[in-house]
């Protein structure tokens, strides 16, 4: 009993010493980069793993996104990536961290997501950050909003949708995410672009929602194009309406809302940001690598597979594209908030 | 048919029983450790699987699922802390019977219940799985109300001794529960200004707190050694005569665990409690119920270890996930570039058929690594109490941190540890507790999304059949617990005795 | 303290939590606020309730002390003596120690903690003690950081 005690001891004190050197070796290493001159850091950028801050649990679409494009970008940058899971407040726990708690030096960025990266904000003054303390370094793909109802449904076309909508103002019911969501922006989008009025059933994200109209407990459900892909191609949901630019090769049949007259684009978009003021050297770096990315063929059919739409774009385009969807989403907020409240007690 | 034995073939390759094999042991080990649930072992160990073939991968992780379900009530019944929100109902006579000197035994009926409900899980998976598949969708707002009010009868049970004091905890417990981002209004509730109350309070951290801080604690009151005689020598599995004594129960619990994980949005965590619900509400020796009855042990165990084959059902016959880990499992399809949805069985007939026989090996492996695994556990009883204290609780802090990565969340099970304690101090129970923030937001969001459809109008909830059917379950329970109750059967027991005698 | 002074502390605490949320609930949207608000006054009516039938118990008990039956029951308590000032110096053994872990580390402050409180509770041997706490925190390493590449507080290692 006391020999294997001791060999216990004698193990134990091996390991730990080892455990000891190890992160002794790590912090020098650390150190040495620090005090390098950062002109020359940026040059040599990247010498270390990058941390990529998400917002969402593992598995979830952030993460989804973090596994088809990381392997790729490690291969352009030659480093590798380190998910580190931050879930909470819809993103906005990793994105205050972000954008208020990292060192810009390009070695943290992030999986930003819109609308929630914006309305995080607009909708709540609890929470503190926003887009102007962040680089944009590219936007990856964007999921298309979609109509859809349950296959039985009497809703054959948009046209029944619509011509019910009007019969019965306020009453069609439909789900979405959850207010404040991509889903409820869209619908208040549409509801502004064509006069109507539905009635909007919020569930706790996008599976909930489209499964309460495949089951007929809900007429419609405005959700997005890769989460329901499958559900459509299988028969369980017929989608009406895609809120995207041009029909997507997925759903060639499946008419957008510009086809049908209702002037909207709508969906939820996912990209990789870091904190604001990163070494000109670093961001044209990462933004060189997302640029080569773009191009693999191996890349572009990954996402085709997942049927999400690549969306790329880098840098300064990324940024515009934020900055005018926070336009359009505050305004958005702005006439909803004097309606919720007015509901207030 | 071909489908069939082409899985069965594909997973009885070595390198796949190897998988299977390691993924169970890893659930084992993962689901003993404290904050360290299914879900999360699955998100982390995802990527491991990226470079395997889809079959192997996935196949790994359902084994994995399988394995923590069981390995969830050891740290249960040993230290009186679940290993996973799942053994939470495990805890109420596993512990018990360890304090006995039972501990073998308890955890031994845990994993012969474990094997029963898995198995048959599995079957039905691989049996009619497209059947019930379809009923996943017929639950909506309305059915997932009725089921949530359901569980808020289960609080009744629990609270034992003073009937208010339980009340009075589980009604706490839906309270914490409202906290955070309100989904329906898009404002954030009782958040009081900070950031990271938004999210909510976690049951998973809350129930952590709740359960082992107070026992860590206990441990140092007194200054008996401890040494409560694990008497491994005695017969761990049950005998056929006790396994008889509680083969309906175990039944009954691997359907409820079935359901429960068929229906999205409910998982082990649901299930174990309801099991152990309808255990004592069927049983002739309720009083025996949190003393240190086996039939509790097993009732919970079978039907969390059932919700494994439930939650399967409809992830793969419709791609929509029944439980939050299934949800991971999933995910991983997709990066592994394969759809989820109607299309797996059919279009992936070869993944999904070796995953269902996965499921049903891990079983068999879960027995036999779990009886290895268990005694090596047991030997936990013989560290002294004054040892295991300090350790209960860095275990409980680690865990609570790699939840959400977030030292907040350790804060918070702190609290709930030190309340934890002054409520065992007064009796009142902190289980019901844990049930009402594990149902509060379901019962808040489905009672809301189901007035929004109907325009404020309650009838709604009687629209539907099974909803109907439920509340009044709900009802009857209600009614059980109450004097009324005791007096309609007598009643009506009386009436109907001459008829049965003339029959 | 007598037992009804216990249950009094725990109905106050009780109503002081339902109160602060009945008052918050004021700032929400009435859809909102509702089901919270039935389950605030549920809380006030079961605590009033629970001092209620504590101080039922109470009167009971002192009308039969003169009961010798029931002296027996509470001679039985004193056998159960609980150390309440070594539970306080453990619980706040553990406050600090939790912390401490965010500016510290988790690895330099577990071990710490676990010396500090098995040599307080005299658990062990002194060498003992410290083999068990580098020892598991060396297990702990080994299982969060290296095997499960989980993200802990590392404090001034990092």
């Amino acid at each position: 009993m006391k020999k294997t005690f001791l060999k216990k001891v004698v193990i134990s004190g091996l390991v730990l010493s080892l455990a000891l050197t190890l992160t002794a070796c790590g912090t020098t290493n650390q150190a040495s980069t620090a005090s390098g001159s950062s002109t020359q850091a940026a040059s040599n950028y990247p010498t270390k793993p990058i941390t990529v801050l998400q917002g969402f649990s593992a598995g979830g679409g952030s993460d989804q996104l973090a596994q088809m494009t990381e392997p790729y970008l490690q291969k352009i940058l030659g480093q590798t990536f380190v998910n580190q899971y931050i879930p909470g407040a819809t993103g906005a726990i990793a994105w205050t961290q972000l954008a208020r708690q990292t060192k810009s030096d390009g070695y943290t960025i992030s999986i930003t997501n819109t609308p929630m990266l914006m309305t995080n904000y607009l909708m709540s003054s609890d929470i503190k950050y926003n887009i102007d303390q962040l680089t944009p370094i590219a936007n990856v793909l964007t999921d298309p909003g979609i109509l859809v109802v349950s296959k039985d449904s009497p809703f054959k076309t948009y046209q029944d949708f619509t011509n019910y909508a009007i019969a019965h103002p306020g009453q069609l019911t439909i789900g979405n995410s959850g207010t404040g969501g991509d889903d409820f922006f869209s619908i208040l989008q549409w509801q502004k672009a064509t006069g109507l009025s539905l009635k909007q059933i919020p569930f706790q994200g996008d599976g909930p929602s489209w499964q309460a109209a495949a089951g007929d407990k809900v007429q419609a459900s405005s959700t997005n194009l890769g989460v329901v892909y499958s559900q459509v191609k299988a028969g369980n949901l017929r989608a009406l309406a895609l809120y995207a630019d041009k029909r997507s090769d997925l759903l060639p049949d499946v008419p957008t809302l510009k086809e049908l007259g209702v002037d909207m684009v709508a969906g939820s978009s996912r990209g990789y940001s870091a904190p604001k003021g990163i070494p000109d050297a670093v961001k044209k770096k990462l933004e060189d690598a997302f640029a080569q990315m773009a191009k693999d063929p191996a890349f572009q059919k990954g996402l085709h597979d997942a049927a999400l739409p690549a969306d790329i774009k880098i840098g300064d385009d990324y940024a515009k594209y934020l900055k005018d969807q926070e336009t359009t989403f505050k305004s958005i907020w702005d006439s909803v908030k004097e309606q919720v409240a007015a509901q207030k007690k | 048919m071909n489908n069939l034995m082409m899985g069965l073939l594909n997973v009885v390759s070595p390198f796949n029983l190897l998988a299977v094999a390691a993924g169970t042991a890893l659930g084992l080990f993962v689901g003993a450790m404290p904050g360290l649930s299914a879900t999360m072992a699955i998100a982390l160990l995802l990527p491991v699987t990226f470079g395997m073939d889809p079959a192997t991968g996935i196949s790994m992780l359902a084994a994995l699922y399988m394995g923590a379900m069981y390995g969830g009530s050891i740290s249960a019944i040993l230290i009186r802390t679940p290993g996973t929100p799942a053994a939470a109902a495990t805890v109420m006579d596993g512990y018990p019977m360890a304090q006995q000197g039972r501990a073998g035994k308890a955890l031994g009926v845990s994993l012969t219940a474990s094997l029963i409900g898995g198995v048959l899980s599995s079957i039905a998976l691989l049996t009619i799985a497209p059947l019930l598949g379809k009923a996943a969708l017929s639950f909506g707002p309305v059915e997932l109300f009725a089921i949530a009010v359901l569980g808020m009868t289960i609080i009744g049970s629990l609270s034992s001794g003073s009937p208010i004091k339980g009340i009075l905890s589980g009604v706490a417990g839906l309270l914490i529960a409202m906290i955070g981002m309100d989904p329906i209004s898009g404002v954030p509730r009782f958040t009081f200004g900070t950031m990271y109350l938004f999210n909510g309070v976690s049951y998973v951290v809350a129930l952590i707190g709740l359960f082992s801080i107070p026992q860590a604690l206990r441990l140092v009151e007194k200054d008996d050694g401890s040494q409560k005689a694990a008497l491994i020598k005695d017969r761990m599995l049950p005998t056929w005569k006790e396994l008889k004594s509680m083969i309906v129960t175990i039944l009954r619990s691997s359907v409820i665990g079935i359901f429960t994980g068929l229906i999205p949005g409910t998982g082990g965590d649901t299930a174990c409690w309801f099991g152990y619900n309808e255990a004592k509400r069927f049983s002739k020796e309720k009083e025996k119920f949190g003393t240190g009855y086996p039939e509790g042990v097993a009732a919970s165990e079978a039907a969390n270890n059932a919700v494994v084959g439930g939650a399967l059902v409809p992830t793969i016959t419709l791609g929509i996930p029944g439980s939050s880990a299934t949800a991971i499992l999933l995910g991983g399809l997709m990066v592994h570039g394969i759809m989820p949805g109607p299309t797996l069985m059919t279009d992936h007939a070869q993944i999904t058929y070796t995953l269902i026989w996965a499921v049903m090996l891990s079983n068999i492996f879960m027995f036999l690594e779990g009886l290895v695994f268990t005694r090596a556990a047991v030997s936990v009883t013989k560290v002294p109490n004054k040892v295991l204290a300090p350790i209960i609780v860095i275990l409980c802090v680690i865990g609570s941190f790699t939840i959400n990565n977030s030292i907040n969340d350790v804060f918070v099970m702190i609290g709930f540890g030190i309340l934890g304690y002054f409520m065992d101090k007064l009796d009142i129970p902190t289980a019901p507790m844990v049930v009402g923030m594990i149902l509060g937001m379901m019962l808040d969001n489905t009672m809301r999304q189901s007035l929004l459809m109907s325009s404020g109008k309650w009838s709604i909830f009687l629209s539907s059949p099974l909803s109907t059917i439920l509340l009044i379950i709900a009802l009857l329970s209600l009614l059980q617990s109450t004097p009324i109750f005791a007096w309609l059967k007598k009643a009506l027991f009386k009436k109907n005795a001459p008829q049965l005698g003339g029959k | 303290m007598s037992n009804l002074a216990k249950h009094g502390i725990a109905s106050a605490v009780a109503l002081i939590f339902a109160i602060v949320f009945y008052v918050d609930s004021f700032n929400l949207p009435k859809d909102a606020a509702s089901l919270p608000r039935i389950l605030t006054w549920i809380i006030i009516i079961l605590s009033l309730a629970m001092f209620a039938e504590a101080f039922y118990k109470e009167r009971k008990k002192a009308k039969v002390t003169s009961d010798p039956a029931l002296k027996a029951d509470e001679t039985d308590e004193p056998q159960d003596r609980i150390h309440v000032f070594r539970i306080f110096v453990f619980a706040a053994l553990i406050v600090i120690y939790v912390a401490l872990i965010e500016p510290l580390g988790y690895f330099i402050v577990t071990p710490l903690f676990a010396i500090g409180a098995l040599i307080y509770l005299k658990s062990t041997k002194l060498w003992k003690s410290v083999l068990i706490a580098i020892g598991f925190t060396v297990f702990c390493y080994f299982l969060f950081v290296a095997f499960l590449k989980l993200p802990i507080p590392m404090g001034l290692l990092s």
